[in-house]
């Protein structure tokens, strides 16, 4: 029996498990780092070094970008500067109980072990999308 | 809970909720709206002479943002 797929596409199809497996374990660990040690700081930094470092080099393909922006582009703006705006009048309030900054509120949220885990995860696979931009 | 804890909490849901329908919107064929992916990558396309400074901001932001949320 003979396989017809082509190599490349077997190839790739294991290049996607291998990431995703390692960007899956490095989430369990970093979910498992508890905020404000000296290791969940360490790690984050490593990571963060690392990713920086791929997608400055050039030594992962990235996807080409667009050359200019739609005029509706601009309605990122909306929510993203509110969000902004928000935290930062929260933030000069105090970031106190009724002046909650986004990170306050989400701080009960991350302190599971497994929302912490997915969190991380989810902060990982967009970083390595933003590397293969 | 406080009004203003609640106004917090509703504006910072509302700000997701309208950024998770404009990347729904965008993915629809033939939108004019670029994704949120789309938009980064042409950020990070903006260069300082040979500075890919667009990159090296966009890198930042989302470095500092875990760091804010899973180790400070």
């Amino acid at each position: 029996m003979t396989d017809d797929r082509p190599a490349g596409r077997g190839a790739g199809t294991v290049r996607s498990t291998v990431l995703v497996a390692v960007l899956v374990v490095l989430s369990l660990v970093g979910g498992a780092l508890p905020s404000f040690s000296l290791a969940a700081n360490l790690y984050v930094l490593a990571i963060g070094a690392v990713l920086c470092w791929l997608g400055l080099s050039g030594r992962v393909p990235k996807r080409r970008g667009p050359g200019r922006l739609p005029g509706l582009a601009a309605w990122w703006l909306v929510p993203v500067l509110a969000a902004a705006l928000l935290e930062l009048t929260d933030f000069l309030l105090g970031s106190t109980r009724p002046h909650p900054t986004m990170s306050g509120l989400m701080d009960p949220l991350l302190a599971g072990y497994l929302p912490r885990s997915a969190a991380y995860c989810a902060w990982l696979c967009a970083f390595w999308g933003l590397v293969r931009r | 809970m406080s009004v203003t804890r609640l106004l917090s909490i509703s504006l910072f849901v509302l700000a997701g909720l309208v950024l998770t329908a404009l990347e729904v919107l965008a993915r629809r064929e033939g939108s004019k709206i670029p994704t949120l992916g789309a938009l980064a990558g042409f950020v990070m396309g903006y260069r300082a002479g040979r500075l890919p400074l667009g990159r090296i901001a966009v890198y930042a932001v989302w470095w500092w943002i875990g760091w804010h949320f899973f180790a400070r």
